[in-house]
């Protein structure tokens, strides 16, 4: 038995497709809070799509620029979004405060990665199966609009999975703080903070204009804004591959500062035992 | 037998292990308040965002939907502080704490709630009763000049109060119901996900929605009965659509949030002979 | 009267069945299909007041189900229980203010809090009267030493500190009946001898009839009078620690491995008398009982090595699963949660 012949060398970051699989594995496991996951979704694009059509309601002209279908298919995609987007309660904090952290430490793998192909795992494998086929769903009713082009509608992929890189790293510089802080309590914070900026809820340009421009220089629009405003095809080519150029600019920025203190953290937590 | 005073003297002792207990880490408490502080004021932040642009949602005005938003948020930050650890109900059921729940001489749900209280809902509480209150004077339902009246401010705190609390009785009710399916399903707190996500239909005025979801919202999930229906018995008959129409259904409030939690109290009990291998 | 009496007592489970494959899931949420698994299968027996009886059995053999049936926690499927006249599931508010209960793996004691803050409210749950409340405080703080540790966090005790605490907290309202389940698992040799010597105490004092379960066979022997002995939910043994003695005592194997397979013939000889018992000569393998009270284990070995070429040898505690088995002959006990190690040498 040749421990040599058993390591099958993959090139760079697909080694770790494995915790990918792993994490479809899991969701499947659960498959009572899988089903309740994907109605909760539907009942999240449905309370949107009452709202808007209650706020639309006796409006002839547009809001804040944005005509009814196009507000209601930034919502209600936005809804759809989240379940793929939203890693689910705060892994990381947790490894850290009850200290199974380690275990994975010890692991010859970088855990960063590991992280991040295993929520994208979860992550992609809820969208596909309950996001795509609400919006398809929505779409054939004509509550909300079909994207401009079949180009938008590949860029806007690409936006969304920058998007999600943003709210991973996002997601695990704030899990990191647990070193330091060791409680869990801020959590709430963190999600508001990404709720109000990213314009998950409402876009950006409902927002009064201080607020706007805070939330415009925040790279929290790179999750939703941005995404959801190529697929309504409210940036056109051009402002599109801007768009994608600031996303990638930020997503690398933040993943590679996660990366600093990470190294940092796991230093002291080697010198102090945890 | 046990007096109710002799449980009131055991909740106020429960009240304390709970207090000290959660105040051994001061951090996580002030850290969970401020994030919930902030996760309101968010929420609050949404529908004034919204009314920047329209004048009215579904015929209701920016100060009555934030006087419907206010009113659940009081009803469901009581039943948050005082009775959240029914959510805990699935893991009692798989790690069997509650077969040490049901060797004390006590009510078996009593104990559940007083188990564990959370202390990180008062941003909640504080928001809530602070909107709750601007609102009733600036909607001309409390004041103290002559416009209002004395008996009429009167009337309407103790409606207030009345409707509050039995928030609190229709969101124990709901999630009750939520969690004692755990006696069955293995993978409990799927349900009570779910409950999470109705509730964000309690955010805004009933009308908006469509026949089926407004009935389900009112005779299945009573959700509208938190706010909805009874702020009717404040706005007049020409203040909101449906105005005098849904007078008497208003008044009916506190008998729903009773009827709710003798259903729920019910269920539960089934759910315990089910536990005990006493039923079906 | 006896104060417990159990007349055929049966527990039948329903297991959620779980389908493979993900339609399976799907329907088993429509229409759950079940597995009856009987957990307790027709008990009978009675105890008499101030009796302390060992509950023994393997992994599974139901102990805590007839533990959980005594409390009223559980209901029975069929037959009886009935805990000094009462249905104890039934009337479960009555039947909770006449026992303490004791879980060695599940602490009933408020984790971040000092040890005094149990207390207070155990005494609110139990409405136990000022004076009992005082005396049995005045009594712990000597017995369980509950005084050097009414201050501390419960979190900081030591595991022995905390059982002792446990003890106290489970006996503030005076209960005449104690359930204790596996009261001292994980605790040290000292600490365990120290909660024995509690318990014997307790029982001379208070006369409080003990029900003890435990996997540790000193428990027993240390403390109670009885055992009713339990194997895959039946009734196998009820009665005095001494009818189980002649093969209960034996508590230490001793498997030899022989350097050539005439050993064998030989084996006889090591064991000549009472003390040492052989239980198998198969080949090179040669398998002996003894007790380690009448005789020690480099007694044995050396008179093994004397008469046998030992090439090499193995020592071995007896365990619970394997006293059984040698009591019952073997009889249905494959199922068993247990390894089976207490066989010994293992198959050729």
């Amino acid at each position: 038995m040749n421990v040599l012949t058993n390591f099958i060398p993959l090139p760079g970051p697909l080694r770790y497709l494995a915790y990918t699989r792993a994490a479809v594995a899991r969701v499947l496991a659960y498959r009572v809070n899988f089903w309740m996951g994907a109605v909760g979704t539907v009942l999240g694009m449905t309370i949107q799509y009452y709202l808007w059509t209650a706020i639309y309601h006796g409006e002839d002209g547009a809001l804040a620029g944005y005509g009814a279908v196009e507000a209601l298919t930034y919502v209600i995609l936005g809804q759809a979004l989240q379940g793929f987007l939203h890693p689910e309660g705060d892994p990381l904090g947790r490894k850290v405060r009850d200290g199974s952290i380690a275990v994975d430490l010890a692991r010859p793998a970088d855990w960063q990665w590991v992280v991040f192909w295993d929520y994208l795992g979860g992550s992609l494998f809820r969208w596909l199966t309950t996001g795509v086929p609400a919006m398809v769903l929505f779409t054939v009713v004509g509550a909300v609009a079909a994207p401009p082009s079949l180009g938008a509608f590949l860029v806007f992929l690409v936006s969304a999975f920058l998007g999600f890189v943003l709210l991973f790293a996002w997601h695990f510089l704030f899990g990191l703080l647990s070193f330091w802080t060791k409680g869990g309590g801020l959590i709430d914070l963190k999600a508001t903070a990404v709720s109000l900026f990213s314009g998950a809820l409402v876009p950006l340009e409902f927002y009064p204009p201080g607020l706007r421009r805070m939330a415009m220089a925040l790279p929290f629009r790179g999750i939703y804004y941005l995404p959801l405003s190529i697929y309504t095809g409210r940036l056109g080519a051009g402002e599109a591959a801007g768009a994608l150029g600031w996303q990638a600019a930020w997503a690398v920025g933040l993943f590679l500062m996660a990366r600093v203190l990470w190294r940092r953290a796991t230093r002291s937590l080697v010198i102090h035992g945890g | 037998m046990r007096t109710f005073g002799s449980y009131v003297g055991l909740y106020l002792c429960y009240l304390r292990v709970n207090w000290l207990a959660l105040m051994a880490y001061p951090t996580e408490f002030w850290g969970n308040n401020l994030g919930n502080v902030a996760g309101n004021l968010l929420g609050i932040a949404a529908v004034g965002i919204v009314f920047g642009h329209v004048r009215a949602i579904g015929g209701w005005s920016f100060d009555q939907v934030l006087f419907l938003y206010a009113l659940a948020m009081v009803a469901r930050s009581l039943w948050h502080l005082f009775m959240v650890n029914c959510l805990n109900l699935p893991y009692y059921v798989q790690r069997g704490t509650l077969d040490r729940l049901m060797v004390r001489p006590v009510n078996i749900l009593f104990q559940v709630y007083a188990d564990y209280l959370d202390n990180d809902d008062w941003g909640e509480a504080v928001i809530g009763l602070v909107v709750l209150g601007t609102l009733s004077v600036r909607l001309g339902l409390v004041g103290v000049g002559p416009e209002v009246g004395l008996a009429r401010s009167l009337t309407n705190v103790l409606w207030l109060a009345v409707i509050a609390l039995s928030g609190t009785a229709i969101f124990a009710a709901i999630h009750l119901a939520a969690n004692t399916t755990s006696f069955w399903l293995v993978q409990a707190g799927a349900v009570s996900q779910l409950v999470w996500q109705v509730d964000g239909f309690s955010r805004y005025p009933l009308n908006v929605y469509s026949r089926p979801l407004r009935f389900v919202l009112s005779w299945l999930l009573p959700f509208g009965f938190i706010n909805f229906y009874p702020a009717h018995l404040f706005f007049g008959p020409s203040g909101v659509p449906e105005g005098g129409g849904l007078l008497w259904v208003a008044r009916l409030t506190p008998l729903v949030a009773a009827a709710a939690f003798g259903l729920a109290y019910r269920f539960w009990q089934a759910g315990l002979d089910h536990y005990q291998g006493a039923g079906s | 009267m006896p104060l417990i009496e159990v007349s055929r007592l049966t527990k039948v489970y329903q297991v959620p069945l779980r389908q493979p494959g993900f339609t399976g899931a799907a329907l088993s949420l429509v229409r759950p299909s079940y597995k009856a698994v009987t957990a307790v299968d027709g008990i009978d027996f009675t105890i008499q007041a101030g009796e302390m009886v060992g509950y023994i059995g393997p992994n599974g053999a139901g102990k805590s189900t007839t533990i959980k049936l005594l409390c009223g926690v559980l209901a029975p499927t069929s037959g009886s229980v009935s805990v000094g006249g009462l249905d104890p599931h039934r009337r479960r508010m009555e039947n909770a203010r006449r026992i303490g209960l004791v879980y060695g793996q599940r602490s009933q004691l408020l984790w971040d809090l000092p040890v005094r803050e149990t207390f207070y409210l155990l005494r609110r749950i139990y409405q136990v009267p000022e004076s009992t409340y005082r005396e049995n405080l005045a009594d712990f703080g000597r017995t369980f030493e509950i005084d050097a540790v009414w201050d501390t966090p419960v979190r900081l005790l030591s595991l022995g500190q905390r059982m002792r605490a446990e003890l106290a907290a489970a006996l503030i309202h005076s209960p005449p009946i104690v359930y204790l389940d596996e009261p001292t698992i994980g605790l040290d040799v000292l600490a365990k001898s120290r909660i024995r010597e509690f318990l014997r105490q307790m029982n001379r004092r208070r006369g409080t009839t003990v029900i003890l379960t435990t996997h540790d066979l000193r428990d027993v022997e240390e403390v109670c009078d009885r055992i009713i002995m339990i194997h895959q939910g039946r009734l196998v043994y009820d009665g005095a620690l001494e009818g189980l003695r002649g093969t209960f005592g034996e508590r230490c194997t001793l498997t030899l491995e022989l350097e050539e397979a005439a050993g064998g013939a030989v084996a006889p000889e090591v064991a000549l008398d009472d003390d040492v018992r052989l239980i198998k000569a198969d080949g090179k393998r040669v398998e002996l009982a003894f007790d380690r009270r009448r005789i020690s284990a480099p007694e044995v070995i050396a008179r093994a090595c004397a008469v046998l070429p030992v090439r090499d040898l193995v020592l071995r505690e007896t365990d619970l699963e394997s006293v059984v088995k040698q009591v019952y002959g073997g009889n249905g006990i494959e199922n068993g949660n247990g390894n089976g190690e207490g066989r010994g040498g293992g198959e050729p």
